[in-house]
This record gives C-alpha cells, sequence and structure tokens, in this order.
C-alpha cells in the first residue's frame, strides 16, 4: 500500500490528502500525508516492524494506536523513546526504531528471545551477585543492553516553561462523556477548560462504531463538537495530557513545551477505558492489535490495516470492528468470539450476514509468524474447554492482521491518585471507582457506562453535580446505569512455549508472573516490583488486569482480594525540562551594580545578591586584593555595602524592643550613636550581628548581615508578636544604598562634598551616626570601623546610590581613591580581628567561644537567649576562636582545615588570609580551650596531610590599639 | 551644589534595561499594545500605624474600606490599602519628587520607605492576566481580580504586590516589587510578555 491506497473519505479524519510529507525511517525515504503519525505513515508504506521489544528484542508495531503503549518507541533526531503512534510526521524528520543491535530488521540480539527460559523474571537479582567480583565482569555487558534509544549528549537547551490556569470546571477527555458534560456546565454559566490527550475532539466518537448501521457515532460526534467549538464559555486543549491530579483539583497539564498548572474548583474526569488484550502466544508480533488501533488506523488515517483479518474479542466491540474492516475492504477470515454467543444477536446476525464467520467458544491460541517474527501470518484457533484452557485440536486460519478486545480497563490513573477506590467484581469482570474526593467527578467509560446513550447522560449528569456544588444549578441529580458487559472474564490462555505476553513493555510473559508467585512473591505490589510488570512507559495499562487475574489464580484468591497495583503520578512520561523550564533563580543587584562591572569587578554571590570580590583579572586575584587593602590602610577606598541589612525600628517602645532583642544593653544609648549588636538564638548561639543607630529618642536603624537580615527581621516580628511593645518594624535593606568610605584619607575625601555635617573629630567621633545631606543626597552617616581604618558608612536612598559611589569617586580622585571587594573586606577585617558571623562561628558558637563577652549586658533581664546563654557559658569550655600567625612560606591552611589536639579534633580554621600588613600568614580557629592562649601553639592539618604548626596570638593582629579607626 | 531636584541624583534601578525602549519610561499607554512601564521614579510613599487612617483622613484623603483594595483620588493618586494599618499613595501622574527621609513619621503613624524599597512596574495591554499567569500562583482574570483589587504575592519567585487599577481608560497592573530584584524581574516580565507581542 502506499499513500494513493489510501482509504476513501470520510475516512482519514487527521490528514491531509493533498499535502504528501517525507522524512526518514532507518535511512529510507518515508512519504506520508501531512496529519499522519509517524506509525500511521509507516504503516501506510508497508513498514510495520517500528521498534524491538526491552528484553528478547522481538518485531514489535503498533498496538493501540494512541499512544498508550510501548510498541511504538522511536528515537528522533536526538529524542529516544518518542511514542510513533502519537508523533505526527513533520519534513526532514530523521527516525529510527530502537533497541536493536546490526539493524531493525536484522537484529542480532533477537536471538535472546531463544534464551528466554535462562532469563526468568528476576534472573538479573540472583544471577550476578556471586561469586565476589563478578558483577564488576558483567556491569558493562549489562549496562550496554540496558535502557532504550539514545541520548544527544550535544543536544541544546530547548525552550519550555509555565502557566498557571484557572476555570471553574475542567474536563478531562473529550469523548462523548467529556463533551457533553462541558456543554452542559458551560450552558449555565460555568467556565470550562476541555482537556484531550489526542488531536481531535469526540474521544471514541472520532473512530468507535456504536451500531449496526454505523451512523450513530457520526451524528453525535457532528453535534457535540459543533456546539463545544462555538461555545464562549469552553476553552479547548487539544494535545494535552493531564498528568497528574493533586489536592484540591491542582492538575497539571502538559501540553507541547508548557506544563500548565491548572487551578480549578470542579473537576470532571472523562478519561476513558483502555482497550484489553488477549494473553496467548506469539501475541505481540506485528499485525495484531486492539480492535481500536485498527479502527483509528482507518478513521483517522485511512490507511488499511491489513488484507485479511481474523477479529478475536471478549464482547461485541469485536463485530462492530469486523463491519467496518469489512466496509473498508477487508477479508474477515472469522470473528473469534471467547465467549459462548454474542450478547446481542442482531450484531451476531448482521455480521454473519456480511458474510463472516463467527466462532463462538473460541480462541486463538497461538498466532503464527512470518520469519523473523516480522509479522503474523496466521492464526491457530482453538476451542474454550476451561478458562484459560483450550481444545487440542488446532484450526489453522490465515490471516496478515489479528484484532482483538478482551475488554475495557477504566483510565483509573488520575481518580485513584485522587485517592478513588477502584474495585473489581469477579462476577462480572466489571470494575466500580469509588471513594472519590469532594469535587471530583467521573463520568462514561471510565465510571463503568458504555453504551452511548448512557455515556452522554453520564456526563450530563457529572456536570450537574459540578453545577450544583458551584451553586450554578440544582437540579435532581439521577443515577446512570449501563447493562452492557464489556469485560471476557478470563481472556489468558497460557502457552507452554511462552512468549504469550502480559506485558509488552518489559516482555513479560504469563509464566513470569506465576513463577514471581511461587518465588513468595503473593502480594501484587511485591510482584510488580520483583517482576517489573507495570513498571514500563506503559504503566500498566494493559498488563494490571491480566496480572490481577494471574495472581489471584496462582494464590488461589480473586481478583478483587489481590487489587491492582497503585498509580502513581505522572500519568505519562513527564520530560525533566517541563519541571525545570524556565525557572525562576531571583538575583538582586545594588544599585551601583553596573559601576563595578565598569571598574573590572569579579562579582560573586552573596546570597542572592551579587557583590564585587575584587576589582581586576581572576589571574591577578591575590595581588588585587593585596593591593586593595593597601590602598585601604595607607589612603582610601571605598566598598559598596549596600547588601548590609537594614532595619528601622520605631515607636515608643523601641529602645526597650532592641534592648530584649540584642546582647548589648541599649536602654541608655545616646541619641547619634552606635553600639555594636549580637544577636543569639534561643539556644545561645550568636547568629547575626550588626550595628545599632540611635537615629532619635524612639527610632533605632539596625545593622544585619546580608543573608541574615531576613531572619533577624522574623526574629523581631515573631518577638514582638508575643510581647505587643509598642513599635513599628521595617526591613529596609532594598531602600537604602550604603558604601564605606575607609581608609586615613576618608575624612578628606567626604570633606570635598557639600553636606551639612561637621565632620570633624570632635564633632563626629567614631561610633557616633549622623543624619545629613550629602550634595543634597539624604543620608545617614555612622563612623564604625569594621576594617580598622577611619571610615564612613554612608547609607542613602538606593535611588540616590549610584549618584552618590560617582560623587565619591569624583571627590576621592586626588586622593587616589579605588573601589575594593568583599574579599579585600574580609582580609582587613580578619586583620583587625572581627569575626563574621556564619563564617567565623557555627551552630554551637556561643558568646563566650568567641570572646564576645563584652558584648552580652549582665546587668539587664533578660534578651533573647540570655538564659542559655548563661548556661551554655557556665559550663566548662572545650574549645575557643582564636588567631594564629604563620611564617608567609608554610603551607597556608584553608577554612575549614582542622585543628588537631594530639588524637582529638579540637576544631576548625574559619578564617585564614595572607597579610602584607603583618607580613603574615593570620587567621581565626576553633581550639581546644588548653591552647587558646596567645603563645600556644595549634596544629593544622592542610590538604597535604602535613600539620603545620601556628601560633596563637592577641588579637587584633594590625592596630592593636585601634587607634587608626578613631582617628 | 546641586540639589534635591537635580533629578540626576535620582535614578530608577532600572534604566539601563529599557535604553532601547523608550515607551518604557513614558507613562503613554497604547490600549491595543502589550507594555511594560517603569513608574519606579515616579512619586509614593506609604505609611503604617494604628493612626495611619486618621493621619490620612486629616488630609482629606479617602481611603479603601478593607485590606487589599485601592481606590483612586480626584487628583489620579491611587490609595492602597495593604493592612488594616498600613497605606500606600501612589502618584501615577506626579513629577515632583520625595525623599526618603522626608516623610515624618508621627507617633502611631510610621512612614515607609516604599519609594526607594520598591520598584513601581506597570504592566498594561491587553493579555495582562496571562502574561501574569506565567509569573504568579494567583488568579488575574478579570473575573477574579477586578479592579481595584489588590494581590500581595510571589511574581517569578520575588515578593510582589499587583494592584489592578484603570490608568486613563486601560486597566493595567502595577506592580511593586524589591528594588534590588527589580532588574532581574523586568527580565521576567519581558520574557513572558514574548508570546503575546507583535
Amino acid at each position: 500500500m502506499n499513500n494513493l491506497q489510501r482509504l476513501k473519505e470520510p475516512m482519514g479524519s487527521l490528514i491531509e490528502r493533498d499535502r504528501p510529507v517525507t522524512f526518514s525511517f532507518e535511512g529510507q525515504s518515508i512519504v506520508g500525508l501531512a496529519g499522519d503519525s509517524i506509525a500511521s505513515a509507516l504503516l501506510a508504506n508497508n513498514q510495520w516492524l517500528i521498534s524491538r521489544s526491552f528484553k528478547y528484542h522481538r518485531p514489535r508495531g503498533p498496538l493501540t494506536m494512541a499512544g498508550q503503549d510501548a510498541n511504538t518507541l522511536v528515537q528522533l533526531g536526538g529524542e529516544p523513546n518518542v511514542l510513533a503512534d502519537n508523533q505526527v510526521i513533520g519534513a526532514q524528520m530523521q527516525v529510527s526504531g530502537q533497541n536493536y543491535s546490526g539493524s531493525l530488521e536484522s537484529d542480532r540480539d533477537a536471538l535472546l528471545g531463544h534464551f528466554s527460559r535462562f532469563m526468568p523474571v528476576g534472573f538479573y537479582y540472583r544471577s550476578f551477585f556471586k561469586p565476589m567480583g563478578a558483577w564488576e565482569k558483567w556491569e558493562g555487558f549489562i549496562r550496554k543492553k540496558a535502557g532504550l534509544g539514545v541520548l544527544d549528549l550535544e543536544a541544546k537547551p530547548e525552550y519550555y516553561d509555565k502557566e498557571y490556569l484557572f476555570y471553574d470546571l475542567m474536563v478531562v477527555g473529550a469523548g462523548p462523556a467529556g463533551l457533553s458534560a462541558a456543554l452542559k456546565a458551560a450552558d449555565a454559566g460555568a467556565q470550562v477548560l476541555l482537556v484531550e490527550e489526542q488531536r481531535l475532539l469526540g474521544g471514541a466518537l472520532s473512530y468507535h462504531r456504536f451500531d449496526i448501521q454505523g451512523q450513530q457515532a457520526t451524528s453525535t460526534l457532528s453535534s457535540l463538537v459543533d456546539k463545544v467549538q462555538a461555545h464562549q464559555n469552553i476553552q479547548v486543549m487539544l494535545s494535552a495530557t493531564c498528568n497528574a491530579w493533586f489536592t484540591d483539583n491542582y492538575l497539571p497539564v502538559i501540553q507541547d513545551k508548557r506544563l500548565f498548572k491548572v487551578r480549578v474548583q470542579e473537576c470532571i474526569v472523562a478519561s476513558g477505558a483502555f482497550e484489553q488484550h488477549v494473553v496467548f502466544r506469539n501475541n505481540d508480533l506485528p499485525g495484531i492489535m486492539m480492535c481500536s488501533a485498527a479502527s483509528r488506523l482507518m478513521k483517522h488515517y485511512a490507511v488499511k490495516p491489513g488484507q485479511r483479518a481474523v477479529v478475536l474479542t471478549g464482547n461485541d466491540t469485536g463485530y462492530l470492528t469486523a463491519l467496518d474492516l469489512a466496509e473498508q475492504g477487508v477479508q474477515i477470515a472469522a470473528v473469534v468470539d471467547m465467549r459462548e454467543s454474542s450478547l446481542v444477536s442482531e450484531l451476531q446476525a448482521a455480521v454473519r450476514d456480511a458474510g463472516i464467520e463467527v466462532l463462538c467458544n473460541s480462541t486463538v491460541y497461538e498466532a503464527l509468524a512470518t520469519k523473523g517474527n516480522k509479522h503474523v501470518r496466521a492464526v491457530d484457533v482453538r476451542k474454550i474447554s476451561a478458562p484459560g484452557e483450550v481444545a487440542s485440536q488446532a484450526r489453522i486460519i490465515d490471516c496478515d492482521l489479528i484484532c482483538m478486545s478482551a475488554g475495557f480497563m477504566p483510565a483509573y490513573q488520575l481518580l485513584c491518585q485522587a485517592g478513588g477506590q477502584l474495585s473489581y467484581s469477579d462476577d462480572t469482570a466489571q470494575f466500580t471507582l469509588s471513594n472519590l474526593p469532594a469535587h471530583l467527578h467521573v463520568a462514561g467509560s471510565v465510571n463503568g457506562v458504555h453504551q452511548l446513550e448512557q455515556v452522554i447522560k453520564d456526563g450530563q449528569r457529572a456536570a450537574g453535580v459540578a453545577l450544583h456544588n458551584l451553586s450554578l444549578g440544582d437540579e435532581t441529580i439521577e443515577a446512570v446505569t449501563c447493562q452492557s458487559n464489556h469485560n471476557y472474564h478470563w481472556p489468558i490462555f497460557s502457552h507452554p512455549k511462552g512468549k504469550d505476553f502480559v506485558d509488552f513493555d518489559e516482555d513479560l510473559q504469563a509464566a513470569d508472573i506465576v513463577n514471581a508467585t511461587r518465588l513468595g512473591y503473593r502480594d501484587i505490589q511485591l510482584v510488580k516490583r520483583f517482576s517489573t510488570v507495570g513498571m514500563g512507559p506503559s504503566q500498566g495499562r494493559h498488563s494490571a488486569l491480566p496480572t490481577a487475574r494471574l495472581v489471584a489464580k496462582a494464590t488461589k484468591r480473586t481478583v478483587t482480594q489481590t487489587g491492582i497495583t497503585t498509580a502513581r503520578p505522572p500519568f505519562v512520561p513527564e520530560k525533566l525540562a517541563l519541571s525545570a523550564g524556565r525557572s525562576f533563580n531571583p538575583v538582586r543587584f545594588t544599585s551601583m551594580h553596573h559601576r563595578h562591572i565598569a571598574l573590572g569587578a569579579q562579582m560573586i554571590a552573596a546570597g542572592n545578591w551579587r557583590r564585587p570580590a575584587y576589582y581586576g583579572s581572576v589571574e591577578q586575584r591575590e595581588q588585587a586584593i593585596q593591593s586593595e587593602a593597601l590602598q585601604v590602610r595607607n589612603k582610601v577606598g571605598l566598598i559598596d555595602v549596600s547588601t548590609l541589612g537594614g532595619i528601622e525600628v520605631r515607636g515608643p517602645d523601641a529602645a526597650e524592643f532592641i534592648n530584649r532583642i540584642y546582647t548589648f544593653a541599649f536602654l541608655k544609648q545616646p541619641v547619634g550613636k552606635t553600639r555594636y549588636a549580637v544577636l543569639t538564638s534561643e539556644q545561645g548561639v550568636v547568629i547575626d550581628d550588626g550595628v545599632a543607630c540611635r537615629i532619635g529618642e524612639n527610632h533605632f536603624y539596625v545593622t544585619a548581615t546580608t543573608t541574615g537580615v531576613d531572619q533577624v527581621y522574623r526574629q523581631m516580628l515573631k518577638w514582638n508578636a508575643q510581647w505587643r511593645l509598642n513599635i513599628d518594624v521595617a526591613n529596609v535593606t532594598s531602600a537604602f544604598s550604603a558604601v564605606n568610605l575607609a581608609g586615613p584619607d576618608a575624612r578628606k575625601v567626604l570633606q570635598k562634598l557639600d553636606s551639612d555635617v561637621d565632620l570633624s573629630i570632635e564633632a563626629f567621633p567614631y561610633l557616633a551616626c549622623r543624619e545629613a545631606r550629602i550634595e543634597g543626597i539624604p543620608a545617614r552617616l555612622l563612623r564604625v570601623g569594621f576594617v580598622g581604618e577611619l571610615g564612613y558608612e554612608i547609607h542613602v536612598p538606593s535611588s540616590c546610590g549610584e549618584a552618590l559611589w560617582d560623587l565619591l569617586m569624583a571627590a576621592g580622585k586626588e586622593f587616589d581613591i579605588k573601589p575594593f571587594g568583599v574579599e579585600t573586606q574580609r582580609l582587613l577585617r580578619l586583620e583587625k580581628g572581627h569575626i563574621i558571623v556564619g563564617q567565623d562561628t557555627d551552630s554551637m558558637s556561643h558568646p563566650g567561644e568567641l570572646s564576645l563577652n563584652w558584648a552580652v549586658s549582665r546587668k539587664k533581664p533578660f534578651f533573647v537567649g540570655s538564659r542559655s546563654v548563661d548556661i551554655v557559658m557556665a559550663q566548662t569550655q572545650t574549645r575557643k576562636l582564636v588567631g594564629f600567625t604563620l611564617d608567609a612560606i608554610i603551607e597556608q591552611p584553608k577554612e575549614g582545615h582542622l585543628v588537631i589536639s594530639g588524637d582529638d579534633v579540637a576544631g576548625h580554621v574559619t578564617s585564614c588570609e595572607y597579610s602584607a600588613s603583618v607580613g603574615k600568614c593570620i587567621g581565626l580557629a576553633f581550639a581546644a580551650i588548653g591552647d587558646s592562649q596567645p603563645g600556644s601553639s595549634i596544629s593544622i592539618r592542610v590538604d597535604s596531610g602535613a600539620l603545620v604548626e601556628a601560633s596563637v596570638v592577641s588579637l587584633p593582629f594590625f592596630d592593636p590599639d585601634n587607634q587608626r579607626q578613631e582617628l | 551644589m546641586t540639589t534635591l531636584e537635580n533629578f540626576s541624583l535620582k535614578r530608577s534601578l532600572l534604566y539601563r534595561c529599557y535604553q532601547q525602549q523608550p515607551v518604557a519610561l513614558t507613562a503613554e499607554i497604547d490600549p491595543g499594545q502589550l507594555s511594560l512601564h517603569d513608574f519606579s521614579v515616579k512619586l509614593r510613599y506609604g505609611f503604617r500605624g494604628p493612626q495611619a487612617h486618621t493621619v490620612l483622613s486629616a488630609a482629606q484623603i479617602a481611603v479603601p474600606s478593607a485590606a487589599n483594595n485601592l481606590c483612586t483620588t480626584a487628583s489620579g493618586e491611587l490609595v492602597l490599602r495593604l493592612s488594616n494599618t498600613e497605606y500606600w499613595l501612589l502618584h501615577p501622574q506626579a513629577g515632583k519628587q520625595q525623599t526618603l527621609l522626608e516623610s515624618q513619621s508621627t507617633e502611631q503613624c510610621y512612614s515607609l520607605f516604599c519609594q526607594d524599597s520598591h520598584a513601581w512596574l506597570v504592566l498594561a495591554g491587553p493579555n495582562i492576566a496571562r502574561v501574569m499567569a506565567k509569573l504568579c500562583a494567583v488568579d488575574l482574570r478579570e473575573s477574579a481580580f477586578p479592579r481595584g483589587a489588590i494581590a500581595q504575592t510571589s511574581v517569578a519567585r520575588v515578593n510582589a504586590i499587583i494592584a489592578h487599577h484603570s490608568f486613563g481608560d486601560n486597566a493595567v497592573f502595577s506592580i511593586l516589587s524589591d528594588s534590588a530584584s527589580a532588574s532581574y524581574l523586568w527580565d521576567a516580565i519581558q520574557d513572558a510578555m514574548q508570546e503575546f507581542k507583535d
């Protein structure tokens, strides 16, 4: 067959007959029609072998034509595991089969199938772990064989993103139940989202024959679809998969490269049912497919699925399919009905009237293959003598197509994810769903309703319930019942030679499941994990029910007692790109950021801020830092400290509040003065520090560390929720930009600018703070000494930060002002022995260990953590943060290197740098309390493993009398 | 000597983002075009505290009756009520500048720092709710988020206040968000807008 031999219209609803599309398959040029799936185009070109099975490399062709199985997984360019029966063809597509050695047509690994008896289920677990070392020998071989398809490691990232959607009601599935539900709800005023996995509306109406005349589906489809498409209250999403159900109707829907996060008040699942296969020998050959697959091939793609067919059925569907096939010119060799007689006598009569032989109480026991198992060529049909057993007399019927329908399994996955209970009746072989959460409803064949009129009523019923919940309807809701039975009770005919597949994904045969139970895995969940049944791409859509039946029989229980495996999200395989795509990673820039970039700064992350580490090339890092440090020590430097946290505390109780929060005493802090502020946790651990500026009697401006301010702010709000002090707390970190102008010439630089503050040492001494205007910019000036030099922290509105930087750099030009970065600041503060909370502290560091006793007031009755501080500091101290020095020529310790005392780890290095000002390597480390006195030595294990001896010294390392900062 | 009236001292942290898009700085909104504007340098101030309502009332400023709502004054100011005791006043048309420290706090009514702590972006034109649906988990469609509504939420993982209001004859979203993250958010919104642009 080729495209010229496609079936006549109205067959082929998805294709455009006048638009040929050329793509390649296995290097061969294939011409399909626009709208074809890869599978339909290949079948139209008589290419039935599409891929190879996972374990035995058996030839596989389409099974469902609906993307519900793994038979048609192909490699599409650099993307593996693409469903050929779903993927629409495109010009120049490069498609190939998967999982073969050599060529798809001639796969050397197909020989594995002959050794299947030596590879029973679970043999991996039991075969390769002994003797000792065996795994190492096997691993390379097994890993080479494992997996499907080929990843393109050079693949370029593509744009994936996410979007929220909000509706009153979402209907999953646009079959007759979904369409009628959507219409009824929309007519009542609900905003409806209708999500359909396939490319067209209608579900079974688009391919299934519902009546002998074949008219009912066409007229119903046309009527429903026209109304839905014209309805303003209905938004339709095609080729979209609702991939999970989460609490409160939070529904991820995948369409193309976007993950929609849908939130709805009501949800109706009308997801339909999966047609089930019959288990017999060689039931996986190309040319064997579900009845629905044959119907889809004809109705959607105008592809004639075969020349001579046998229809194997356990319900009326097979008869209707036979009529469809016959109408399209397929010779029907026989309808093989596993039941004793068809339930609808008129249907059986219609088939016989068409000249089709009907064989009741019979089954296909074995499919016979062409050479290499490439296609079915005949069937071995036998009478059923007992459930699962057949008579010895065989009848061979030639055919190139087998259409099968053992029944239908509800597409229950979303409903069970929501907590729904799927129950099976051993008497009727029917399923029911119960225990659904409020606001989640079910309609149509997933609800066990199959007759078309009843399906439509069931959709309307579900909509009625949803409308009632939405306060858009109050009609009486009547239950919908259905008398038809679509499920044959035992469509499993094991064959002594095997290849009677239960699970096509994993090449699991009936004996594999039974053997699992004989090994003691009686629970269905254990059988699943041991055998891997249901763990392939189709996630048990076709294997769950026969597995449950086989386990039930093998363990002498009912299917109801056995149960089925659990359904978990996602419903279909989901690309990681959908979750990862367009992720948001906020980044914060100071107002001076672009000035740093222009000056050649190397930027580093500080929380989500970006800060200049130093200015200059990466290769010149050490020189840059040392140069910047000497610049600050000898002249003047400027650093952007805008990322420092800023918190405003205002109100009559502001001083009382600060006094309770921080360890120092603040009640009597004079206005215009700053004071070091240490924050401890309730466990007595130092968790942040900063400077509290008393701007006014009832007004404090407190700084906090860059990464700690959010925590400090939260703590303040939490505590005052209890204390109810009369204050307001505001996090103003982003509102202020700040710089530290530091160095012997800092005052001279600032004096160059027009300001209304007296900068003299007498009027503005060390640790004072002032509000002022600098060149008209409102500012807060703090005389603090983090780097140990004469310095001014200048805080201004962030909108003026860049202008302030420009003004200071211009004013400092004659003093050779240079910017300096965070790495330089770390060195400078280390020279002064100032700690950085988080770097020089850990989750156990109390004020005593850090020599911060001076910053803890013992006179006030309370501060946060005071009780714990008293307790931990009263205990025998075991370690202390000390300053140490080394000769510069010794291997320099790094942060985190261990301090060794005898056989014990006494602590670790928290900071270590080479200081040009001191002329040595200097650092801070936690040392054993016995080694903490100046003059002691500590042993540090460095990268090479050697122990480096360091001398414990008094702090600070530089300017011990602190004269420079008080100039 | 420069003064505060010299606007070159006061800059939006975003100004580099739209050097190629002058429309972003204007308040001229084309209702047919999806557009993003930077109003960060426009005047706004906020007050919080038990007496904030009283202070505003004394200034003849009407306030919304409930939190997370806004109203518009006769002069075009937007009055946002963010909690029972917190109000922000936005001046989309005003050109004059307000300094951070000039807003004097009074007892029980504390001035806030929204002029500098927050950037002010305005998203206007068709499909603004769909653009935001790519960034924010709150339903901002007109039916659920009518004009006058405020959402205090997360936009592209940054805390933000979204106000739905009229600007001229157009419905727009004002987005007030951390000024330090403003350029990140600007890029995130621009990216979300792309598919809706001509």
